[in-house]
């Protein structure tokens, strides 16, 4: 009888969804597409110079929705994470050596709070690039660290819609986890990462 | 940053320090341009934690690191058998390393300005 009135007055599941991954694999695209689909309004500023994401941006209560079962879920963008950061990258992509050497430090301090807080992560969706092979330390490193912490994770195959994209790569580097090919930019694949999203954060 | 020299630290010196000591160790020597390989593993936790601390030490001319695991397989010859055994090593350089594998078995580490 106790169960049964838990059971009807239990508030709805709540997660926060983080994503994370190496620079550029898509992370702020993801993350607008995900928050204009269930809020309709983007949360992050994208870029086509790395670290564009130099802080978390949380967005609270996103009223996640997908076949008949909802989440109240807090969507968490996190900067690309990238074991070193050479502000000479920046100069080379047009900024300024001031304004690179100040990006290059918000961006390593974001690096640090983004490694912190995948302990309070319920699930983690692991961004990596299709175009690229999946051996680089940052990745692996980030995948066993959630594997050792028991974290729920997805690894999300960004940019298949690219013709040099190989997700399948992915996967059979990866047997252990989720896959899921996706273009983030075009939305396909969207549909089935949603799915698995709101299975996992049961 | 360029690398000044290339040390090989023996799993024996390794565990004989506490983990934060280890953690100190490398990065003090790698900041003074040393690339070091690790006769040992660090698990993923411990590798995401080296990149942390790392990061934390960043300035203009230190600006993190770069970390490849090496696996390598030993044999040993004994009178009755041929054992082979895989070992790992820990290559930890300076953040303007390049590591990348080459066609023919060759890791190529190349170090920028």
């Amino acid at each position: 009888m106790n169960n049964l009135f838990q059971k009807f007055f239990q508030k709805k599941k709540s997660a926060s969804v983080c994503l994370i991954g190496e620079v550029n694999t898509g992370k702020s695209t993801l993350a607008n597409r995900i928050s204009k689909d269930f809020t309709g309004k983007e949360m992050s500023d994208v870029s086509p110079i790395a670290h564009e994401t130099r802080d978390l941006i949380k967005l609270e209560h996103v009223d996640f929705r997908v076949n008949g079962a909802s989440l109240d879920m807090t969507l968490v963008d996190t900067p690309g994470i990238a074991s070193a950061i050479d502000y000479k990258d920046f100069v080379q992509a047009g900024l300024s050596e001031e304004e690179a050497i100040q990006r290059a430090k918000e961006a390593t301090s974001g690096v640090i709070s983004a490694i912190k807080y995948l302990q309070e992560v319920d699930v983690a969706l692991v961004l990596m690039d299709s175009t690229k092979t999946p051996f680089d330390q940052v990745s692996l490193t980030l995948l066993g660290t959630l594997e050792m912490q028991k974290k729920k994770t997805i690894i999300v195959a960004n940019k298949a819609d690219l013709p040099e994209a190989k997700p399948e790569m992915i996967k059979s580097t990866f047997p252990q986890h989720k896959v899921v090919p996706i273009s983030a930019l075009y939305g396909s694949g969207i549909d089935n990462l949603y799915s698995e999203l709101i299975e996992v954060a049961k | 940053m360029q690398a000044q020299a290339i040390e090989f630290v023996s799993s024996n010196l390794l565990q004989q320090m506490e983990f934060e000591d280890r953690i100190e160790f490398i990065l003090s020597n790698v900041m003074e341009s040393k690339l070091l390989v690790l006769e040992t593993e660090m698990n993923p936790n411990e590798r995401l934690y080296l990149m942390q601390k790392a990061l934390e030490k960043y300035d203009e001319d230190f600006i993190g690191i770069q970390l490849k695991e090496i696996s390598i397989k030993l044999r040993t010859n004994s009178l009755l058998r041929h054992r082979e055994v895989e070992a790992s090593l820990l290559l930890v350089a300076p953040g303007n390393a390049e590591i990348s594998h080459k066609d023919h078995g060759i890791l190529s580490i190349a170090l920028h300005e």
